[in-house]
């Protein structure tokens, strides 16, 4: 019965009711969604472009703060979207969005707790996930982790619980686009992650770091920044981009 | 009204209708094609291009987009060797300019604009390749990023002849890419790579002259193409 309706449910996701007025049909979506998934909470003000997809496998917590914004139509955004944004949690998963996050075709998906501070700008088609599977010897690779919501310390980062440990992002980071965000990373406030990243390490505050593993590529000092308020010499940290209303 | 004329175009220059056979497709695309140019005055095409799939064309405000003789764009992932993630794309902004040339094979390509494109005559794409040519916001102080950067020191992309650009590689702001270049896939390429230079990583870096003594003449004549693309990690 369990599955079933959880199967319902999965299904019910992709849902569009009516024509593609990118407008209406992502918000029946969430709307329908969060009477689909009691630990979906949404925030007053968000925006909506297309359908975002959103799915929680058991007993899990979203939380969208206000004025956040989910595009997740192609048309929408001016680089190439691969996918509408897709929020997932997996048992005891969290995922909060601080308010006025902008997400363009993000996928979040969540076993432990990521949580994603106000007014950072996500670029399209970047990847944040603290998925993983226990690889200790002895264990079942495979074996759906446990909650770590059991844990005294939830999704503390480098606290493998369970084979998920959790994301933690700052306020005002921007991230640039095809990112890959992997688990027990934090990222500091202010910070660049230049585009096609691969972000496994943490991430000190005010820092930009491009590459595949990241590095820190410079520190944005604040007065430094003020007083030429020139561009980096390093690799530039391309394209947030997230697609305006207004260009 | 100019903005609700925007949206009209931006939905228009992308409506696709049609049964999704390849011979459909492709006339459907041309068509396609043929409405853009009606919708956007700056929107020229050369003779006889081949559109296969959706061309995704978003202009704000009065920009230009020339694309040369025998151009051909993929947008359909069943029309590619490999697949596409995107349709092909091309968004410029108010007074941006995308100028691509003769014989250019676009396959997925994401051309983002605020300054200036330049893809040079016979460059081959091979699929999702994406090209920015502006950072989009302005990066200090971190409360402002919403805003959009200043494009006064911006120099644009350009991309010279017969370059070959490996799938899911990236090019962003300022970068030059000279005439018979070959970029490896799945490269970031932040800096200038000059002319005949096989360059790959991220960022990318040159990995040696094709020209040179043990470069084994252009890539694409010789043996050498798609090895130096497997050596280079593709």
């Amino acid at each position: 019965m369990r599955r079933m309706l959880g199967q319902l449910r999965a299904w019910t996701e992709g849902l569009r009711l009516g024509p593609r007025l990118h407008k209406w049909s992502g918000r029946i979506a969430v709307l329908g969604q969060r009477m689909l998934y009691p630990g979906l909470r949404i925030g007053r003000g968000v925006s909506i472009r297309g359908a975002p997809c959103i799915v929680m496998h058991g007993e899990g917590e979203i939380r969208i703060g206000d004025r956040v914004r989910l595009i997740s139509d192609e048309r929408r955004s001016s680089l190439g979207m691969y996918t509408p944004c897709k929020l997932t949690t997996w048992p005891g998963g969290r995922i909060v969005l601080g308010d006025h996050v902008a997400l363009g075709g993000t996928i979040v998906a969540a076993q432990g707790s990521i949580e994603i501070g106000s007014r950072t700008m996500i670029a399209v088609n970047t990847i944040i996930t603290d998925a993983d599977r226990d690889l200790a010897a002895g264990k079942d690779p495979w074996a759906r982790p446990a909650s770590p919501a059991a844990s005294a310390v939830p999704g503390a980062p480098g606290e493998p619980v369970g084979g998920a440990a959790g994301i933690r992002i700052g306020r005002h980071v921007w991230i640039g686009l095809n990112v890959l965000i992997l688990r027990g990373v934090t990222i500091g406030d202010n910070s660049i992650i230049g585009a096609y990243s691969v972000v496994t390490t943490d991430v000190p505050a005010n820092a930009v770091v491009a590459g595949n593993p990241a590095r820190v590529v410079r520190i944005l000092e604040p007065p430094a920044a003020d007083a030429d308020g020139s561009r980096p010499a390093g690799p530039p940290d391309a394209t947030a981009a997230v697609p305006e209303d207004t260009p | 009204m100019a903005g609700l004329l925007r949206r009209v175009r931006t939905y228009l220059g992308q409506l696709y209708v049609g049964l999704r056979l390849d011979k459909w497709t492709a006339l459907v695309g041309r068509g396609s094609v043929w409405a853009n140019r009606l919708l956007y005055p700056g929107f020229h095409v050369g003779r006889a291009p081949r559109v296969y799939g959706r061309l995704g064309l978003t202009m704000y405000g009065d920009g230009e987009i020339v694309l040369g003789d025998e151009v051909q764009a993929i947008s359909d992932w069943r029309r590619s060797d490999l697949s596409v993630y995107s349709r092909c794309r091309m968004t410029t902004y108010p007074g941006a300019r995308i100028r691509i040339g003769d014989r250019v094979f676009l396959t997925g390509t994401i051309l983002t604009c605020r300054k200036v494109i330049e893809i040079g005559d016979g460059t081959r794409f091979a699929p999702n390749v994406t090209i920015v040519d502006s950072d989009f916001h302005v990066m200090w102080p971190p409360e402002q990023r919403y805003q959009l950067a200043p494009l006064e020191a911006e120099k644009g992309v350009h991309i010279g002849r017969n370059v070959w650009i490996g799938m899911n590689s990236v090019i962003l702001k300022n970068v030059t890419i000279g005439d018979g270049a070959v970029i490896g896939a799945g490269s970031v390429v932040t800096r200038d790579i000059p002319a005949n230079a096989l360059a790959a990583g991220n960022p990318a870096r040159v990995i040696r002259q094709l020209d040179g003594p043990s470069g084994g003449g252009r890539a694409g004549e010789t043996g050498g193409g798609p090895a130096a693309a497997r050596e280079a990690g593709g």
